[in-house]
C-alpha cells in the first residue's frame, strides 16, 4: 500500500468515525506438486483445481491432502453449489464444465459451447460460465441459455474473462485483460464496472460474500477488496504471489488465496 | 550403332535412379531432422493465456507434445514423424490464441532449457 493509500484510508476511518476493518495476514500452506488456480472452500475442507496434474487436490483447512482425483483436463476456476455439495469444474482444454458429486464425474450440457472454460459460478439453479477466447458468459437457467457480454473493451464489453460469482441477483465477472470486474444482472443488463481506474493487471479471480468484492490482481501480487458499490476498501499484498482466485468463509471470517506464483494457499483472518 | 542403342537406355535408368535416390535421400533426412519447431511469443505470462497458447498449438495436426516455458515466452513443439506443420500453421495458431508469434524456428533437437538466475 502506498502514502497515499493509507492516507486515503485514515482520513475515510476519522471522517466516518467507524472502526477500520482489518484483514490481517494468518499464514501460508505450501503446496508440493500442486500448481493451484482456482480455490473454494466447503464446510470443512478446501478443494483446489491443480492444473498442470489435470486434478482436483481436497485438502484438510490445515493442508493435509485428503484425496486427489484425476481425469480433468486443465481445470481452472472450480464453484461449489453448497446446497448439494456438488462441485463444477471448467475444463478448459475440453471446453466443457463438469459435475462433481459424490466422487462420480458427469457434463453439464450446454447449447452454447464455450472456448476454453475459465471459471464458473452457480447460484439459484443459474450457471454461469465464463468464456476465455469467447469473450463472454454463458448464463444457465435449467434449459434456457442467454449470451452477456462481447469482445471488447467498452463499459459492458468483455475482454477474456477469467472467472464469475453471484451475489444477490447480480453477476460479477472478472473480466481479466480489461484490468477490471463487470458486474450485470441475471437478464444480461450491464449494471456497473469496478476497478477499471486502480491499476489492476489482469483480474484473474472473484469472489463475492459479506457484502466484499474480492479481486485477485495476477501481476500486480495484490487482492484487492471493494464495497458492493465498487468502492475499494483494501488492499492486500503480504505474501501474495501471482494470485489466481479466492474464497471466504463467512463462518470463521478467512479469506484463501490460491497463489500460483509460488504454489501455496494464503490465510488472511478479518478481524 | 547397336552399341548406342543399349547405352542410351542405360543412361536414362541410371539418370532416373540417381535423381530418385537423391530426393529420398533428400525428403529422409527432412523428415528425420524436423521434428522440433520452438515460438517465441511475446506477453505471455499468466496461466490462463499459457494453458489457452498449448490448447490452440496442440489442436495443430502432427503436433504431439507441447511444452511451454512461461518465464522466456517459448512454446516448444514436438510433432509426429513426417508430420511437422508449417509457419503459417504454427503463427495462425498462436494468434488464435491471442499472441502475436515472433521467431517460429524449426530444429531437429531442442536445446536445453534456459534457466534465468
Amino acid at each position: 500500500m502506498n502514502t497515499r493509500q493509507i492516507l486515503f484510508f485514515t482520513i475515510l476511518t476519522i471522517g466516518t468515525g467507524c472502526k477500520p476493518e482489518s484483514w490481517q495476514y494468518s499464514r501460508v500452506i505450501p503446496l508440493e506438486n500442486i500448481t493451484p488456480i482456482g480455490i473454494i472452500r466447503d464446510t470443512d475442507n478446501l478443494w483446489v483445481s491443480d492444473v498442470s496434474n489435470n486434478r482436483l487436490v481436497k485438502l484438510s483447512l490445515t493442508g493435509e491432502i485428503i484425496g486427489l482425483y484425476d481425469g480433468f483436463r486443465r481445470p481452472m476456476n472450480i464453484a461449489l453449489s453448497r446446497s448439494d455439495n456438488t462441485l463444477y469444474v471448467p475444463e478448459y482444454f475440453a471446453d466443457t464444465v463438469r459435475i462433481f458429486k459424490n466422487g462420480k464425474i458427469s457434463t453439464l450440457q450446454l447449447k452454447n459451447l464455450p472456448d476454453s472454460p475459465a471459471g464458473v459460478a452457480v447460484y439459484k439453479g443459474y450457471i454461469a460460465i465464463a468464456d476465455f477466447f469467447g469473450h463472454r458468459i454463458i448464463l444457465k437457467n435449467n434449459g434456457d441459455e442467454i449470451i452477456i457480454g462481447q469482445k471488447g473493451h467498452e463499459f459492458g464489453d468483455l475482454y477474456y474473462p477469467t472467472d464469475v460469482a453471484f451475489y444477490k441477483d447480480e453477476l460479477f465477472v472478472a473480466d481479466a485483460y480489461n484490468n477490471r470486474v463487470m458486474v450485470y444482472d441475471l437478464k444480461g443488463n450491464k449494471l456497473k464496472a469496478i476497478g477499471y481506474e486502480d491499476g489492476i493487471n489482469v483480474a484473474t479471480g472473484i469472489e463475492v460474500a459479506d457484502e466484499w468484492v474480492f479481486v485477485t490482481d495476477f501481476h500486480g501480487n495484490r487482492v484487492l477488496i471493494y464495497d458492493l458499490l465498487g468502492n475499494l476498501q483494501r488492499i492486500l499484498t503480504e505474501g501474495i504471489n501471482e494470485p489466481t482466485d479466492l474464497s471466504y468463509s463467512k463462518k470463521d471470517k478467512l479469506l484463501y488465496i490460491a497463489n500460483y506464483g509460488d504454489s501455496s494457499i494464503l490465510v488472511y483472518q478479518k478481524k | 550403332m547397336k552399341k548406342k542403342t543399349f547405352l542410351l537406355p542405360g543412361l536414362i535408368i541410371l539418370l532416373i535412379s540417381l535423381v530418385s535416390q537423391t530426393s529420398f535421400a533428400q525428403e529422409h533426412v527432412k523428415q528425420k531432422e524436423l521434428k522440433y519447431a520452438q515460438v517465441k511469443v511475446y506477453g505471455m505470462a499468466c496461466p490462463f493465456c499459457a494453458y489457452g497458447l498449448e490448447k490452440k498449438l496442440k489442436a495443430i495436426d502432427g503436433v504431439k507434445k507441447i511444452d511451454i516455458d512461461v518465464e522466456n515466452g517459448i512454446a516448444s513443439l514436438e510433432f509426429e514423424k513426417g508430420k511437422v506443420a508449417d509457419k503459417k500453421t504454427i503463427a495462425d495458431a498462436v494468434k488464435k490464441a491471442g499472441f502475436t508469434p515472433d521467431s517460429i524456428i524449426f530444429m531437429v533437437e531442442l536445446p536445453e532449457k534456459e534457466t534465468k538466475p
